[in-house]
């Protein structure tokens, strides 16, 4: 029993030890780089963006429907 | 029981200092590319006018706490799930009901609308995820074609086609997420690496290649190879339970929320997290995130009701939306940025937009 226990917690730790491995080979780029480019891929859609630019009443799906009146 | 592969003097006590001095690594290696804060960088950009959001429709017709809603690529259809086993699709432009299923289920937890429109999946406390094929013919009894696709050992947490109605990528309490075949049933791929309930997933945009983030119970934020099933990078800054995971638009990020009453945003090329959404006032758990279309701003919904609208580049809280009775479980932009949906513990669904001017 205690053969089991000592050998599945090996096992365990070596795969902590193999992803811990692969997780420090991954290439980093600095969080300066990293932001501006964000900033810049809001900015460049922003304008293309309805919920940030607000939608023309005409144009809108969702504008309060209107009612009809039959004569 | 044989060990495999024991390199030679490899024991526990040394794999264990290994995995020390490798998570130091780790640490030292992000630190050092912690350069500049976001908001530094966004300083000079524009402050935002302020939001005129107002609800549009209501959607009522659950009788029970509304768990998870998604939009069809048509922008005007929704698909909702509810405790009490109901899953609806709605007409979001004529708020009519067009399809009913009752599941043999309680707590339907997640639902998905498949990419051609003609399907959506679901599933809860079931730990199945079900595929219904929509039928044009009302009286068609849905439940009568139903597919048993995804087998779980635990309740599904959260469901997703991949970029045909041909696949099903799930989220299970079980601690595990699951690629599956929708046609054979077959399970393709799984993901293991959480130690507690998987909570939510989202898949990469198309344009950013096979990977999905995951986030549970464990307080981590997972990102995984949808073909190999490696576990390519791994957040855990979170204090809580994380309940939403959503990728940034351009799929170098992803924001997550969690019950420790924040959102974060983690930078997938700087392996960080690089801004913090949260404020002392608020201290109930936040359920669901999305990104508006630019990426700029981040629709946020809360245990205590409401919907905090959030600058994603400065970190500030542009909007407080109220209006939902009960907690907001769940939160989607529609796919043409329009409009986002809101799910509730009230029962209702509410869909928002901005007024021009």
């Amino acid at each position: 029993m205690s053969n089991n226990n000592a050998s599945s917690n090996l096992v365990v730790a070596q795969r902590v030890v193999k992803q811990l491995r692969f997780e420090a080979s991954v290439r980093r780029i600095k969080v300066s780089q990293a932001a501006v480019d964000l900033k810049n891929y809001c900015l460049q859609n922003a304008h293309q963006d309805p919920l940030l630019m607000g939608v023309p009443s005409s144009d809108n799906p969702f504008r309060p429907p209107k009612s009809c009146s039959l004569f | 029981m044989a060990c495999q592969g024991l390199a030679s003097g490899e024991t526990l006590k040394s794999l264990k200092a290994e995995s020390e001095t490798l998570r130091k690594k780790l640490e030292e290696e992000r630190k050092k590319l912690h350069d500049v804060e976001l908001e530094k960088v966004a300083e000079k950009a524009e402050a935002l006018g302020e939001l005129n959001m107002k609800t549009r429709r209501t959607l009522k017709g659950h009788g029970n706490k509304v768990l998870c809603m998604d939009w069809c690529k048509d922008k005007r259809r929704i698909v909702s799930s509810s405790q009490d086993g109901k899953v609806i699709v709605w007409d979001a432009f004529t708020t009519n009901k067009e399809h009913a299923v009752t599941m043999p289920t309680t707590w339907v937890m997640a639902c998905a609308y498949a990419p051609s429109g003609c399907a959506i999946a679901c599933g809860g406390l079931d730990n199945k995820c079900s595929v219904y094929p929509l039928s044009l013919d009302k009286d068609e009894n849905l439940a009568a074609k139903k597919k048993s696709v995804a087998m779980h050992t635990n309740y599904l947490s959260g469901c997703t086609f991949t970029n045909s109605d041909m696949q099903i990528l799930t989220s299970s309490g079980d601690g595990t997420s699951a690629l599956w075949d929708v046609e054979s049933g077959q399970l393709l791929q799984s993901f293991h690496g959480h130690s507690a309930d998987v909570l939510t997933l989202d898949l990469a945009p198309s344009e950013t290649g096979n990977t999905f983030v995951s986030g549970g119970s464990d307080k981590k934020a997972n990102v995984w190879d949808l073909r190999s099933g490696q576990n390519v990078q791994s957040f855990d800054t979170h204090d809580s339970d994380i309940n939403c995971v959503k990728y940034y638009p351009s799929g170098d990020a992803f924001a997550s929320a969690s019950d420790d009453s924040t959102c974060r945003l983690f930078d997938l090329r700087a392996d960080r997290e690089v801004s913090i959404y949260s404020k002392d006032s608020i201290i109930f758990g936040a359920a669901s995130v999305d990104f508006s279309l630019s990426g700029r701003l981040l629709f946020a919904g809360y245990n205590d009701y409401t919907i905090n609208v959030w600058d994603v580049l400065k970190g500030t809280r542009v909007a407080i939306l109220f209006g939902h009775e009960n907690r907001v479980s769940s939160l989607r932009v529609s796919p043409d940025g329009t409009a986002f949906c809101s799910g509730s513990w009230d029962n209702t669904l509410r869909v928002r937009h901005e007024r021009e001017g």
